[in-house]
């Protein structure tokens, strides 16, 4: 009885955090396959498709990083990882918010140029208060611990 | 720390709805204003004695929720060999939501500059420019935008292409020994029309003024004009069915003299 106990206890622990993270991984592998991006001309196609797909792996690892070690400290530390890994992603993949496609057009070519850097610095900005959030709870959890340990 | 995680959170969670509202509402905006909100005027153009000045009418019509800030047109003409011939840049400064600015974009072409060296060519060989032309402005503070075209070809149709001043006859009408000259030229040019008189002189090969004349051309863009013109000769033997001609126009470039050889 205590032996079986031994066992259903982890277990019960783990099932919710698998099931979290699969179900995190179906959504963003449905976000993927389900982007109108075969629609989009070729020229913008092979700049953001390659964009999208990899910002939705990073964000899939991570939350199924972050699902499966959730309420250790790890999470945190995957939570801090995703932030920063996001942050120097989309800043150096979108060129710091300044994308320009050029098409051949007859003798010439035509530019297109949109500057979002207002846009994606905003975006940056709440994912870093996201960063500080994650070093925040993790000194929490910790102190917490401590607190216990010290409790008689 | 429980408030101070709960501060962050919400902080992130607003900035980012926020981003996104703010986002999704300026591209809105934009797409709604984009349906008729910037239109280009039919170019027109004007000749003088020093430029060739095409301008071109705009309009920017804000029905958008957000101003428009810092538009910049900008043309840049330049030749073959990629000599800047002209640059005129327009800038209207803001247009605020709900509102319609007007104006006019004009690109000066310096005659002088233009054909400084070579304006007998291009007076009478087509020929070819390239044009940068651009398009700016930032929307709603945030967004900034620019459309470019580079390198278009702009084709230089000569105005006298195909001049021909060929004198065929001399003859004596009882007080006056006359040359007779056919002139006959095509206006290539798609908006510049050639009228005006036209000073011609014949020479012989030994650079003797056999006789000169003027003629009074009009030829609107994008024809032909011929027309026989009789010159007084002073002395007949002058004329030795040899020589080159020089030609003076006044219209549309004050220029000459475009030398012809004959015979």
């Amino acid at each position: 009885m205590a032996e079986e106990n031994g066992i259903r206890r982890p277990l019960w622990r783990i099932v919710p955090r698998v099931a979290k993270a699969a179900a995190w991984a179906a959504f963003y592998i449905i976000l993927l396959n389900s982007l109108p991006l075969k629609s989009l001309p070729a020229e913008v196609l092979g700049e953001l498709a390659g964009f999208a797909q990899n910002l939705i792996i990073i964000l899939l690892v991570f939350a199924v990083a972050g699902s499966l070690t959730s309420g250790t400290i790890l999470a945190y530390a995957f939570g801090f990882a995703k932030g920063l890994t996001l942050i120097a992603f989309t800043w150096i993949t979108l060129n710091g918010g300044l994308l320009t496609l050029t098409f051949p057009s007859g003798g010439g070519a035509v530019t297109f140029t949109l500057d979002f850097t207002v846009y994606l610095t905003m975006f940056l900005l709440a994912e870093l208060l996201g960063v500080a959030r994650n070093v925040v709870q993790a000194l929490d959890l910790l102190s917490r611990r401590v607190e216990r340990s010290e409790t008689p | 720390m429980g408030p101070a995680v709960r501060a962050l959170g919400w902080a992130g969670r607003f900035l980012l709805v926020f981003a996104a509202l703010y986002l999704a509402t300026s591209l809105y905006s934009f797409s709604v204003m984009m349906g008729g909100g910037f239109a280009l005027g039919k170019p027109a153009f004007r000749v003088t004695a020093e430029e060739l000045a095409v301008s071109i009418p705009f309009s920017f019509n804000n029905t958008g929720y957000y101003d428009l800030n810092d538009a910049n047109l900008t043309a840049i003409i330049r030749d073959k060999e990629g000599n800047v011939l002209s640059r005129a840049e327009t800038l209207v400064a803001s247009v605020a939501r709900g509102t319609r600015v007007e104006g006019v974009h004009s690109v000066p072409l310096s005659i002088m500059k233009v054909f400084s060296g070579n304006m007998t060519k291009l007076l009478l060989e087509d020929d070819e420019f390239k044009v940068d032309i651009s398009l700016g402005f930032r929307y709603a503070h945030a967004l900034g935008f620019r459309l470019g075209f580079t390198d278009m070809s702009l084709p230089w149709g000569a105005p006298l292409g195909n001049l021909s001043v060929r004198p065929f006859g001399l003859r004596f009408n009882g007080t006056h020994h006359i040359l007779r000259v056919e002139l006959s030229f095509e206006n290539h040019s798609p908006f510049l029309p050639v009228s005006g008189s036209v000073k011609v002189e014949v020479y012989n090969e030994r650079a003797k003024l056999v006789g000169l004349g003027w003629v009074d051309v009009e030829a609107p863009p994008r024809s032909r004009f011929a027309t026989p013109l009789e010159l007084v000769v002073e002395d007949p033997s002058w004329f030795t069915g040899v020589g080159r001609v020089h030609v003076y126009t006044e219209a549309p470039f004050k220029l000459g003299p475009v030398v012809l050889p004959y015979g």
